[in-house]
């Protein structure tokens, strides 16, 4: 009796560890993924407007101030505003903090806010959740910080809303501009990384993205005050997406999306298979006192409930275990990792009772084709 | 000197209530090319008498003494080179092992302790197998071979270190009387050939011919030292 | 030891499952140490391209190059004699493409078929390195291996760079030096001009760069001049693996895999563990002779030992076998780096993790009672 309840626990134990690492991976994959494009993904904006040139890259995207005017005046557009970015130090709080520039500050940002409001003038910002890798540096409404010689006090927090891996701050286009002129020492030019666009209602974002493609360079492009360098960069054209296919595009996205859907899928043979072995073991190991069980006349449905209780009893117990575990550890570092996904852990559960299940029945198939009789002479011989 | 002295041997198995005296202050002398037959019912101690003779277990109380090395006081190391270099043993359920040839049967019992395998222990291995008329069987798996076959790698396995004792726990259960006396009669050859001594535990009564000495054994005591079938005869037969 | 040995080769189907689960195990280990290793390696290049060397930042830049900037004489004059040479290195983001194949739009095909515009980084530097060669002239760019793997490009041809398509000429190709994306290499004067056109707010002041590196003397250690440098107001110096730990996504990275790494250990050692306690209890009656015949309880678990390390070995050379046809299956672009070091790291970790799982069994073999051999 001890032995089997070593076994169990064993087992069980195994399962549990099994469970974590797949339900801790998937947790902390997502999170890494959504900390670079969260910002984007939950945006207030449908579509979002880059250069041409910049391959949808938010970091290599310029656009002339009456970028937005243009986008605005195409049929199909609710409003358009002017988005920058940049980023830089919190020094009290010896972090980066990346700041999105709204030149509208009612659209741009986040679509939901979680705690307080928007910020609704200069001096005032609204601030990315606390998120992966973010756990050193992390802001509640009423902190204030000073970025770049610019005092603002956060007045809000949105879910999801990182850009960078990062804390991230919405603030006005105006203390953004400061910020950069401050931090480059001379007057910048007001340019703008993206513009973000509303679209009206029941119109196709399809066609739009077409018509705000089609726009192109524009006849004139002196008639801003900007600095004479940017001349040459008003008089690139637009290209327009949605915001998963920003999320996308966006540097590095792509190659970690894929490697972690590769690594989790991976995992998540190993992990089935792994199970599927532990249980083939213990049924080979029991094959002897099954066969016996015959021989004494047991029927073969009381050979296979017992096989059945154990794996069903041995991955739930193991699954409540591992999942409990994964979800006690994220929750401990849920400022880094963010917290478990219940429909995935429930899927993972099911999948290893079934691969358990079948490799357990794989093995105890050849008890059952034992014929009894046989059973009982091979066994006194042995 | 003989090869065998149990004096006074007492083995007490659990404590309190469950206490169980298996042997009972028992005194026993084997001498050199005896076989000694040990006769009982079940439960009546004989297995447990082996297991102390062979250093398997350690008697509660009395002294045991292999061919004059007093092994009572002995660690589990010291008893595990001892069975290893002075002990055969046979084995009631032949034991031998699944994935090793007839051959490497015999040889394993060399290879424990830190033992090398020389040209020595392979010639040993060879003349042995022929001697129990294995010669052509010598590398099949146990699988392969018949009961009586798996009985006589057993007694060749026993023999292989050249033990002055070797103890045989029911030799014939699983063979049927024909396969039984055949077998018994090799066993016998090669233990009076050698010029060896050996206990017998056994409860068939057809092959009580083959005991020099025959001793009754019932609730852990000796009842009687019975029929000295040719007390000094160098072979029973 | 042979008697372990030829159980395994003549009833290999009782250690099959355990040799497939640690098989998948190796698989899975060597996976994810190479995307450690490559998702690490694909961010980190500029720096790697300065092993030994220290760099040197404005001490409010939290050592992230893009936000540093440090004037270009901050370390002449300061007496530092421990340093043999001063480099500097700037940095921006911006798209290039072969003379004469960039389209106009991007948005309908992202694919990697050589007409393309291509993110990269744009680096100005002065000083060469095992990796680097001297700074390229002027009209002259220096690309790394990375930005010929997605696009047709070699030595002699154009590359165009940036909004204004400014025509530059590849003059070498070197190791793989990415920083999340292809990196190219400029003269600190075509950095300004080239930046100039693509965003000229990126432009550090005039005399200023976004960091310097400092080489430091024949035996000197990187940690005295970083010591030193440190004394200096306003500056903040770190060696190559100090400027990559910076990096809070390769930190995170790094800290995920470890940890996955880390329970997939534990894993196996569940595995190897719980199949030995398995074929121990099996094989009671076994031992239990061997044990009569004059076995040890340490020559059993030598036996199982080796059980362990030979069925890990050649999980090991199957599972990296397994693992080499996968890497090479997946896209090139994926960042997945197999570092022998690595793979060395892997099989050694799992040969201890399996031994460990093998005398885990030691109190059950202990256990074992030779006299049951017996009745």
């Amino acid at each position: 009796m001890r032995r089997q309840a070593g076994r169990f626990v064993l087992l069980t134990g195994a399962i549990a560890l099994l469970v974590l690492l797949l339900g801790f991976f998937q947790t902390v994959s997502s999170a890494l993924t959504s900390g670079i494009t969260g910002g984007l993904l939950n945006n207030q904006a449908d579509l979002l407007v880059y250069s041409d040139k910049a391959r949808l890259n938010p970091a290599a995207s310029v656009l002339a101030p009456d970028a937005a005017s243009r986008v605005s005046d195409v049929d199909g557009v609710e409003r358009a505003a002017g988005v920058g970015r940049g980023q830089f130090a919190d020094q009290s709080a010896d972090g980066d903090v990346t700041v999105i520039g709204l030149d509208d500050l009612a659209f741009g940002g986040p679509a939901k806010v979680a705690t307080g409001r928007r910020a609704t003038k200069p001096g005032e910002a609204l601030a990315s959740s606390p998120d992966l890798s973010s756990s050193d540096v992390s802001y509640a409404v009423g902190d204030t910080l000073t970025l770049e010689g610019v005092d603002l006090v956060v007045v809000g927090t949105s879910d999801g809303a990182a850009f960078d891996v990062g804390p991230t701050m919405y603030v006005s286009f105006e203390d953004l501009q400061t910020m950069k002129s401050n931090d480059a020492g001379v007057q910048v030019p007001a340019l703008f990384s993206w513009v973000a666009v509303e679209l009206a209602d029941g119109v196709d974002s399809d066609t739009v993205v077409a018509q705000i493609d089609d726009l192109g360079v524009p006849a004139s492009s002196d008639t801003t005050t900007a600095a004479p360098a940017s001349a040459s960069l008003a008089s690139t054209g637009f290209e327009a997406v949605d915001r998963s296919a920003a999320a996308d595009a966006l540097p590095g996205v792509d190659q970690i999306t894929q490697s972690f859907n590769i690594l989790y899928l991976l995992l998540f043979i190993v992990v089935t298979i792994v199970t599927g072995v532990f249980f083939l073991i213990l049924t080979v190991q029991k094959r002897d006192s099954l066969v016996l069980m015959r021989a004494l006349g047991a029927s073969r449905a009381d050979v296979i409930k017992p096989i059945l209780i154990e794996v069903v009893l041995v991955v739930l117990v193991g699954s409540v275990l591992g999942t409990a575990v994964a979800a006690g550890l994220l929750e401990i570092a849920k400022d880094s990792f963010g917290t478990l996904d219940p429909i995935t852990a429930a899927l993972s559960v099911v999948l290893i009772l079934l691969l358990g299940i079948v490799s357990s029945f794989a093995s105890v198939r050849r008890v059952l084709q034992v014929d009894p009789v046989e059973a009982a002479r091979r066994r006194g011989a042995s | 000197m003989s090869a065998l002295d149990l004096k006074d041997v007492r083995k007490v198995y659990g404590d309190g209530d469950q206490k169980v005296v298996a042997l009972d202050n028992v005194s026993l002398s084997v001498a050199d090319n005896e076989m000694l037959f040990i006769m009982g019912p079940s439960g009546s101690g004989k297995t447990t008498l082996l297991t102390v003779a062979g250093g398997l277990l350690q008697a509660t109380s009395g002294s045991v003494v292999v061919g004059g090395t007093d092994i009572s006081g002995f660690d589990g190391r010291e008893l595990a080179a001892f069975r290893r270099d002075r002990i055969g043993f046979v084995f009631q359920a032949v034991n031998l092992v699944p994935f090793l040839t007839a051959r490497e049967n015999l040889l394993l019992v060399r290879q424990f302790g830190g033992g090398k395998i020389d040209t020595d222990a392979r010639d040993r291995a060879d003349s042995l197998l022929t001697d129990l008329g294995l010669a052509d069987r010598a590398g099949n798996l146990p699988s392969q071979l018949s009961g009586g076959q798996q009985q006589r790698v057993a007694i060749g396995r026993a023999l292989m270190n050249e033990p002055p004792l070797v103890l045989v726990d029911e030799p014939t259960s699983s063979l049927d009387s024909e396969l039984g006396q055949q077998v018994m009669e090799l066993l016998t050859k090669e233990i009076k050939s050698r010029g060896l001594a050996a206990v017998v535990v056994t409860h068939d009564d057809r092959i009580l011919d083959f005991a020099d000495r025959i001793v009754q054994i019932v609730d852990g005591k000796l009842t009687s030292d019975s029929s000295d079938n040719s007390s000094a005869s160098p072979s029973g037969r | 030891m042979s008697i372990a040995l030829k159980e395994l080769w003549r009833q290999p189907q009782r250690f099959l499952p355990v040799w497939v689960a640690l098989t998948l195990l190796v698989v899975l280990l060597v996976i994810l140490a190479g995307f450690l290793d490559g998702l690490s390696r694909s961010q980190t290049g500029p720096y790697r391209a300065y092993d030994g060397d220290v760099f040197v930042l404005s001490d409010d830049a939290n050592l992230q190059v893009q936000r540093s900037r440090v004037s270009a004489d901050a370390l002449t004059d300061q007496g530092l004699d421990d340093v043999a040479d001063v480099g500097f290195l700037d940095a921006a983001f911006t798209v290039a493409a072969v003379e004469g194949t960039a389209t106009g739009n991007t948005s309908s095909d992202n694919s990697d078929d050589g007409t393309n515009l291509q993110d990269v980084a744009l680096y100005g530097y002065s000083m060469s390195s095992s990796v680097l060669p001297h700074a390229p002239d002027a009209g002259e760019v220096v690309v790394d291996k990375q930005l010929t793997r997605q696009i047709d490009v070699e030595v002699g041809d154009r590359l165009v760079l940036g909004p204004s398509a400014e025509p530059m000429t590849v003059a070498a190709i070197v190791d793989d030096l990415s920083a999340g994306a292809p990196t190219l290499w400029v003269n600190g004067d075509e950095w300004r001009r080239l930046v100039g056109t693509i965003n000229p707010a990126l432009l550090p002041p005039s005399g200023q760069h976004l960091a310097l590196i400092a080489q430091p003397g024949a035996d000197i250690k990187a940690s005295t001049v970083v010591e030193q440098v440190d004394q200096i107001d306003g500056l903040e110096a770190a060696d190559v693996a100090d400027m990559i730990g910076a990096l809070s996504v390769v930190q995170q990275q790094n800290a995920t895999f470890t940890a996955i790494i880390g329970v997939t250990f534990v894993v196996s050692l569940l595995v190897v563990a719980l199949f030995f306690a398995l074929i121990t209890l099996e094989q009671t009656r076994l031992y239990a002779v061997f044990k009569a015949l004059g076995a040890t309880t340490r020559e059993l678990l030598t036996g199982i030992s080796v059980q362990a390390v030979v069925l890990t070995l050649i999980a090991l050379a199957v599972g990296m076998a397994i693992s080499a046809v996968l890497v090479a299956a997946l896209p090139p672009t994926l960042p997945v780096r197999v570092l022998p070091t690595r793979l060395l790291e892997v099989a050694v970790g799992l040969l201890v993790t399996s031994v460990i799982g093998g005398l885990l069994t030691a109190r059950r073999l202990l256990r074992i009672d030779p006299a049951s051999s017996i009745g």
